[in-house]
Order: structure tokens, then C-alpha cells, then sequence
């Protein structure tokens, strides 16, 4: 086992930040912590760094108390962070010192890293004078130069720009295969899906869902149908025990309860002679899984 | 308990080295710095040559003490009638350059308004009341442009005539004349007081006040400089970055000593350049004067010698635990203004706010600074009284560890306090220094990473309170 949270708790005077938050990495790859504005996850990946104590629980590395001065710990923050005034070179060197590297190999780091997110251009610049992707950049260059064992990645891809999101994402696959073990926040689903492993869905400071997300998705099954024909379907669907959830473009959505409700509808479909353009009959998104069980854990 | 102080102290050698390195590399430093130097400089340098270009120290030197008098025409007019003819040739052989006239006193003072330089109208008038000759008036009326000190000795001949004629008339016999002009001083001194002459109380008044200024300068100004880094980096979010190596407190230890050394040399360097300044201008102004005086047993005479005499009294128990005490007391007042300085700047979200927060922080800086330099006026007193004048209020502000910082100083230099009381104020304002560091070890954690609403003083408390 390497990194385990364990029943962690933070209140702040009445509220509960975080209210029993456990969870456990046992092999490398990526872990998602996921909610809403406020649901407490800031707050839970401060005490995991050690930067705020929890009221009760506990983080361990490798079976030890967590200890970020002890530790290979590299983190993105959601609030991108650099001294204005500064030139880069010498605060990254600054940052990377912090982390016990010796100069040299912070240099070679560091200049390994600039040229890999094409901001060899920027060292000699103050943080001001560069723009926000930029600075983003920068900001990863601190939290990956120590090389760490352990990536905190708070919304990694938030403002930027389509071509420089999927420069971030080929690091952190990268990442990935070099066997890093790798927590990340984020409000964009499709990029948790396409990374995790394994996620909770905060709320309100409460764990709402938790566990491996093919395991989650297995587990609700096939029950998101989509249909698009030229013709109007509707009464096909209510015959079906089917309503239309959602009218799009592409087609009229459905949730089914079984993949049976769905090949139904889809044989009628096919004898009554309306032309089929698509079909499909698929799980929930992980944006979907969210969206419910935020709803739920809120109706509660 | 000591590895859990040696963990959260971790890593503040590398946030001293940086903020050390990059605050020295600023442009508001290295231009402050100059400027700063420069001005201390010019009026080292001015204090020094301008007094003497002006003809004072002469009186320190030894020269200028007999002025030639360069009138070329005095008239004497005596409506008391007080002054002999033997007075005149007197005056004449002074070098006074009488000149008989038949013109009126108006007629005169009309010719002297319009005449060239040199020539001057000294009138003699008697002050009576009730047919009683009270006193004599000397008035010396000169034309534009004549020389200053001329006219001052040619005045002060006349006026001497007189008061010797005065005496003499009386029936003293001239050889008793210098006998029956002995002066008597007046001084009321409280038993066990020390006695103060004219000088040392003009250095128990400067010293204080300089020392006051320029440490309030050196340890407030630069307390602020703490209070705005920890703000920067509060509200640029680059703590959150620091925290995942550094705990909270090295930070600020870092932070303070990396500043308090930056207020230390940035001191040094601008009192090398100001020696370097005295050293340069002295052959050529009052200070190699006043250096010569003090070296040359042969120029201590008179003024001169109480000159001395005050320095040597002033200064005179000076030794390397002085000077040690004295960086002791520069360094804990440093460490108190800065700590709570450091918790002002992590209190606040936004740069914003951090004027609004420093208020309270300002208001003690300068209640400390006036408590240290307004008692000092009071010590003018000593002027009139010659007994040494530490009043109840300065006495306080030794001890109080507000004010100390800026008042012990100037009493360690001058011998003010005694080792013992010295030694108890140090220790006072050490204890809260570690009073304050306690508090700042206790919430620091906390607040820097609030965010939100500014929390104010008493929030920082109830939260050191409650941990």
C-alpha cells in the first residue's frame, strides 16, 4: 500500500470541510477527486500535503505518517502561484532547492523541462511578463522538476488553450508510464475518464461515490440510449416504458433498466419500417454518474 | 519537542538565502540604497565643510580669536558722557579707527545708509529712570556691506569701555577690574544626579533623538518590508507552493532574518559611505577640527576642554559590550516589530487590505518611536538646571519592549542606565519577543491559509488562544 487517507475530518467552527474522507493508492497511475465547488476538495488535498491537520484520520505513505518535507511531492495547485517580480529561472531553482535537489540537477531538470513545454524563451523573464498558459506551464515545470514519486495535479488544464491542454495531458501520460502515482482534480470529466482509475465524488464534504470508475460504469451497466431516426418515435418509446430524456441533434436520449427495455425499442423501430440512423446503447459518462449523485446526496 | 521545532524549522536557511539575494537585487533596494547614501553623503560632508566655510571652529582651532576690525571710519558718539578721552585712544589703539564728527546722530545713520562699506556709527546712551542712571545702551549703526565681524568687534570694544569705565568710576582701582568681572553660575541638582555641562547636555539630546530616528527607520521600515513579502506571497498563491515543502514557520523565520540582515547591511553601507564622507571632508571642515582638538592636548583649553570633557564623559564608558549589547537590542526589536509584521501579512487575502491591516502595526511602531524620542526634549531642561535631566517618562521607555528598541541604544552609548538595568530592559524585551514568536509559531499555520474576510487582531489571538 502507498498512499493512504484514512477517515480524515476538518471542520471550521459549525462546517464540516471535509467529513470522513478515506481512500487508498495502492499501485501507480491516476486517482480522481472529484465535486462540486466547496464539496471540500482543496481542503482534503491540503491536509493530504500536510499543509492543514485534520481534526481526526490520517495520511500515511508507504505505512509512515505523511510528511511533505520527507517526501517526493509534486503539486499544481488550482490557484496558479508565482513571485511577480521575480525572473523564472531563479525562483524555479528556488522552488526546486525547497525540494533538497542540488543545483545541477535542478538546472539539468529545469532544462529538460523548458524545452519540453517550449518556454525555453521565458527563464530569464520575470512571471509578470508571461502570459497565463504560460505561467501554467511554469507552474508544472516546479511541481515535476524534483522528478516525484507522488503528482497533486488541482485542475491541471483549467484556461488553457486546446493545443497546450493536450501538451499537458502527453506530460502526464508520460507520467503515467513512468509509474507515478498521480492525484487529480478536476471539473472536466472527459479528462478524468480519459486518465483515472479510480475516483470519489465529494459533496458538501461527504463521500458520495468512491471506487474503480470501469467498475462504476460496470455497475450501472448499459442504460444510456440513444436513438436517431427520420421519423417521430415517441410512441414507440412510451409503448416501451420509455421517455425521452434529452432532444438533441443527435438524436433522443433515453435511460433504460435494462439492455432488454432498449433492443425492444429497437426492434420495433426496425418492423415498423422507420429509417434508423443511430443507435446507441452505451453507460452512463462519468459527467452523468456525477451529475446523480451529487443530485441525490443534495435531495438528502 | 525538539525534532518537532527542528521539522517545523526545516528549510528556513534556503527561504533566508533566497529572500536575502532577491530583495538585495531589487530595484527599490539598490535605489534606495543609493539615494539614501548619497544624501548622507552630501550632508556628512555639508555638516562638515559648510559650518567652517562660514568661519565657524575657529574657536576649536584656535585661530580667528583676535578679529582684526577692517572699519575705516568710526564714529563714537557718548551722550552719557561716560567715556573718557583716554577711553578713545584706548579704542584707537584696540584698532578701532575713530573719526571726530560734527554731523548729528540722524545726520549720520542718513550718511552711513548710503555709504560705501567700512564705516560705522556706535552710539553710547544712557538708561535712566526717575534721574537714575540704571544702564548704558551701545547701538552701532554701519553702512551696507561692511563686514560682520568687524562690526561685532568694534561693538564689543565699545561696549567693554564701557562697563570697565562703569566699574572704575565706581572707585575699583583699574588693576581690580578683571577681579570684579568674575562670573557666578547658578545650578539646581537633585542629590545623587550627575552634573551636566552645556555640552553634555547637548549630547544627551542629539544622540538619543539621531539614534531614535534611524533605528525606527531600520527595524519599523523594514518590519513592513516582511509584512508586504508574506502578503505577495499569501495573495500570489506561491505559500500553497512553498508549503508542500517548508512548514509555515520556517518561512518566517527565514523571512525575518533574511530582512533583518538586509536592514543591516543596507545600515552598514550607508555609515561607510557616510564615514568615508567625514573622512574625505574633514582635513577641509570642522570635523578635523573637532578630531584635532580631541587628539592635541594644547587645544583643550576653555570651551574647548569642556568640549572634551563632555565627549570623554558622554562616551567614556564604551567597550566591545557596548556594541554588543547594542546589536542584541537591534536584533530583538527587529524580531518583535517583524513577527508581528509577519502575522499582519498572512492575516490579509488581498493586497488590498494590507494597508487597512498594517494600521495597528503602524500605530505601535510610532506610539514606540515617540515614547523613545519625545522624553528626550525634556532633557533640554539640563541646559538651564546643569543637572542631568532622564526623566519617569524616558526611563520607561527603556523598559518598555515597544519603545526599547529605539531608546536603549542611545542610553547604552551614553552610559544613561547602568549594566544591571541594561541587561533587565534587554531581558524584558526578550521575553516578549519570545512572547510574540510563540503566538506567531501558534496561528501562523492558520491564518496563512485563510482565506477570505481579513481577520484582525483579535481574531489572531482568540485563534492563539484557543489552539
Amino acid at each position: 500500500m502507498s498512499l493512504k487517507v484514512d477517515n480524515i475530518v476538518k471542520t471550521y467552527g459549525s462546517y464540516k470541510a471535509v467529513d470522513g474522507l478515506s481512500f487508498e493508492m495502492n499501485q501507480p497511475g491516476v486517482f480522481a477527486l472529484l465535486g462540486t465547488n466547496g464539496a471540500g476538495k482543496t481542503t482534503s488535498i491540503r491536509i493530504i500535503l500536510g499543509m492543514l491537520s485534520a481534526d481526526s484520520g490520517s495520511v500515511t505513505w508507504r505505512g509512515k505518517p505523511f510528511c511533505t518535507a520527507n517526501e517526493s511531492i509534486g503539486y499544481l495547485a488550482e490557484e496558479r502561484g508565482l513571485y511577480p517580480k521575480y525572473k523564472i529561472m531563479d525562483q524555479l531553482l528556488y522552488f526546486a532547492s525547497l525540494k533538497g535537489m542540488k543545483k545541477s540537477d535542478a538546472q539539468k531538470a529545469l532544462d529538460y523541462w523548458f524545452e519540453r513545454l517550449g518556454v525555453q524563451e521565458y527563464r530569464d523573464k520575470r512571471a509578470e511578463q508571461l502570459s497565463k498558459g504560460n505561467q501554467q506551464k511554469i507552474q508544472l515545470i516546479a511541481a515535476l522538476a524534483p522528478d516525484p514519486e507522488l503528482l497533486i495535479l488541482d485542475e491541471p488544464l483549467s484556461g488553457l488553450d486546446p493545443v497546450n491542454a493536450e501538451l499537458f495531458k502527453s506530460v502526464i501520460r508520460e507520467e503515467i508510464k513512468k509509474n507515478k502515482f498521480v492525484i487529480m482534480s478536476s471539473h472536466q470529466m472527459s479528462t478524468i475518464e480519459e486518465f483515472c482509475r479510480d475516483i470519489v465524488i465529494l459533496n458538501k464534504g461527504k463521500t458520495v461515490l468512491q471506487g474503480n470508475l470501469n467498475e462504476i460504469k460496470k455497475g450501472y451497466g448499459r442504460v444510456k440510449l440513444t436513438v436517431k431516426c427520420e421519423g417521430d418515435i415517441s410512441a414507440m418509446a412510451q409503448e416501451c416504458g420509455l421517455s425521452v430524456t434529452e432532444e438533441t441533434p443527435n438524436g433522443s436520449s433515453f435511460n433504460v433498466s435494462s439492455e432488454e427495455q432498449a433492443h425492444a425499442l429497437l426492434h420495433r423501430i426496425m418492423d415498423s419500417g422507420v429509417p434508423l440512423i443511430k443507435y446507441e446503447l452505451r453507460e452512463p459518462t462519468l459527467n452523468e454518474i456525477f451529475i446523480e449523485k451529487v443530485g441525490e446526496s443534495d435531495e438528502k | 519537542m525538539k525534532s518537532n521545532v527542528s521539522a517545523a524549522t526545516r528549510g528556513w536557511k534556503k527561504v533566508f538565502g533566497f529572500t536575502f539575494v532577491q530583495y538585495v537585487k531589487t530595484k527599490s533596494f539598490i535605489v534606495g540604497t543609493i539615494i539614501v547614501s548619497l544624501i548622507t553623503m552630501l550632508i556628512v560632508g555639508g555638516v562638515n565643510i559648510i559650518p567652517k566655510m562660514l568661519g565657524a571652529g575657529e574657536e576649536i582651532s584656535g585661530a580667528g580669536q583676535d578679529t582684526e576690525i577692517t572699519l575705516n571710519a568710526v564714529y563714537l558718539v557718548d551722550g552719557s558722557g561716560i567715556l573718557t578721552d583716554e577711553d578713545a585712544e584706548t579704542l584707537r589703539s584696540a584698532g578701532l579707527a575713530l573719526t571726530d564728527t560734527d554731523k548729528s546722530e540722524s545726520e549720520l545713520i542718513d550718511e552711513l545708509s548710503k555709504a560705501e562699506a567700512g564705516k560705522a556709527l556706535i552710539t553710547v546712551t544712557p538708561q535712566e529712570y526717575d534721574g537714575e542712571i540704571l544702564g548704558y545702551a551701545v547701538k552701532t549703526f554701519y553702512s551696507p556691506d561692511t563686514d560682520g565681524d568687524s562690526i561685532d568687534a568694534a561693538s564689543s570694544l565699545v561696549t567693554g569701555m564701557v562697563q570697565y569705565r562703569n566699574i572704575i568710576d565706581l572707585g575699583v582701582a583699574p588693576e581690580d577690574f578683571a577681579a570684579s568681572q568674575r562670573t557666578v553660575t547658578a545650578s539646581k541638582i537633585q542629590a545623587g544626579s550627575d552634573e551636566w555641562s552645556v555640552f553634555e547636555s547637548m549630547i544627551n539630546y542629539f544622540v538619543p533623538m539621531v539614534f531614535s530616528l534611524v533605528l525606527f527607520i531600520l527595524i519599523f521600515a523594514y518590519g513592513q518590508t516582511v509584512a508586504q513579502s508574506i502578503a505577495t506571497e499569501k495573495t500570489s498563491r506561491v505559500m500553497e507552493l512553498l508549503l508542500t515543502s517548508v512548514r509555515p514557520l520556517a518561512v518566517v523565520i527565514g523571512k525575518v532574518l533574511a530582512m533583518g540582515l538586509v536592514s543591516l547591511l543596507q545600515f552598514v553601507l550607508i555609515g561607510v559611505v557616510g564615514g568615508a564622507s567625514f573622512a574625505i571632508t574633514a582635513p577641509f571642515g570642522i570635523g578635523g577640527d573637532l578630531l584635532k582638538m580631541m587628539s592635541d592636548p594644547a587645544a583643550q583649553v576653555g570651551e574647548n576642554a569642556e568640549i572634551v570633557e563632555a565627549v570623554n564623559s558622554s562616551f567614556g564608558s564604551l567597550s566591545p559590550l557596548t556594541f554588543i549589547l547594542i546589536f542584541v537590542i537591534f536584533i530583538l526589536g527587529f524580531l518583535f516589530f517583524a513577527l508581528i509584521a509577519a502575522l499582519v501579512g498572512a492575516s490579509v487575502s488581498r493586497m488590498e487590505d494590507l494597508a487597512q491591516a498594517m494600521q495597528p502595526y503602524s500605530l505601535l511602531g510610532v506610539l514606540g518611536f515617540y515614547l523613545a524620542y519625545f522624553p528626550v526634549m525634556f532633557t533640554m531642561e539640563s541646559l538651564d538646571t546643569g543637572a542631568a535631566a532622564t526623566n519617569p517618562m524616558q526611563i520607561f521607555s527603556y523598559y518598555f519592549p515597544v519603545s526599547s528598541p529605539f531608546a536603549l541604544p542611545s542610553a547604552l552609548l551614553l552610559g544613561t542606565l547602568s549594566l544591571p538595568q541594561v541587561i533587565v530592559a534587554v531581558l524584558i524585551l526578550a521575553a516578549f519577543v519570545v512572547l510574540v514568536a510563540v503566538i506567531v509559531a501558534r496561528v501562523y499555520e492558520m491564518i496563512i491559509l485563510h482565506n477570505g474576510s481579513r481577520l484582525k487582531f483579535g481574531d489572531i489571538l482568540k485563534m492563539a488562544g484557543k489552539k
